[in-house]
């Protein structure tokens, strides 16, 4: 993944904020390199980690795939008659949505990187280097460290050593994200 | 720290590839010069 931002989709709702939603729903927007990963390997996760078939919600917790374009679209309701198939039900009786994405707000600072907050180190350098909400949300150092240190060394642990050291991190905060995350 | 960073209003997400806002560390300079596509979910 390059970037992932929480925000506000599906919607008509101008500017819409956390305590200002209004016809918004909660969600999160990937950046990703088509090379390394497809778009149809994030929409087969997607559909594993929830019942499609009573999962829907509503409002402001909806599940559902926004997609970008046309071809998004394709991929995203053949992804659904696949899931429904593998649920057992008809496409019909599927509760998640697949609709257009029309626009994304950025969800304020607070709600970005949430990992991050039980690191308060590694989030003052990141804000410092990066004032604004805008700045720290489109950070792939900062999605990055928030993954690590939210999922835990076992998960990338490797792959977190490897690439560390191109972050850009001061040598001794880099030295104790690394501590941080090889502790069982 | 945090309430700061508060945005005013909401931005909205840039469509277009290479329009990362975070382009000081060098590991977010080269992955803005990264082609991408965005996938956007909501988790419920």
């Amino acid at each position: 993944m390059l970037r992932t931002r929480a925000g506000y989709a599906g919607g008509t709702t101008e500017s819409p904020t956390y305590r200002n939603i209004g016809d918004h729903t909660e969600a999160v927007s990937i950046d990703f390199d088509p090379t390394v990963v497809r778009y149809e390997d994030l929409l087969e996760r997607f559909w594993e980690a929830h019942r499609c078939g009573s999962a829907g919600g509503q409002g402001q917790y909806m599940v559902a795939v926004f997609y970008h374009n046309e071809g998004q679209r394709k991929v995203a309701e053949k992804s659904r008659a696949k899931a429904a198939k593998k649920e057992g039900i008809a496409e019909a009786e599927v509760a998640t949505k697949v609709l257009p994405l029309g626009s994304f707000t950025y969800a304020e600072a607070y709600h970005q990187k949430h990992y991050l907050t039980r690191h308060s180190d590694v989030r003052e350098f990141l804000e410092e280097t990066y004032p604004t909400a805008k700045e720290l949300a489109d950070s792939t150092v900062a999605t990055r460290l928030n993954a690590f240190l939210g999922w835990g060394f076992e998960r990338d642990g490797a792959v977190l050593e490897k690439e560390i050291g191109g972050y850009g991190l001061p040598e001794g905060l880099k030295k104790d994200v690394l501590a941080r995350v090889r502790k069982p | 720290m945090i309430a700061k960073n508060m945005l005013m209003g909401g931005e909205k997400l840039p469509m277009e590839v290479g329009s990362s806002a975070a382009m000081v560390l060098p590991a977010d300079k080269a992955a803005a010069e990264v082609a991408y596509q965005t996938a956007t979910f909501g988790l419920g």
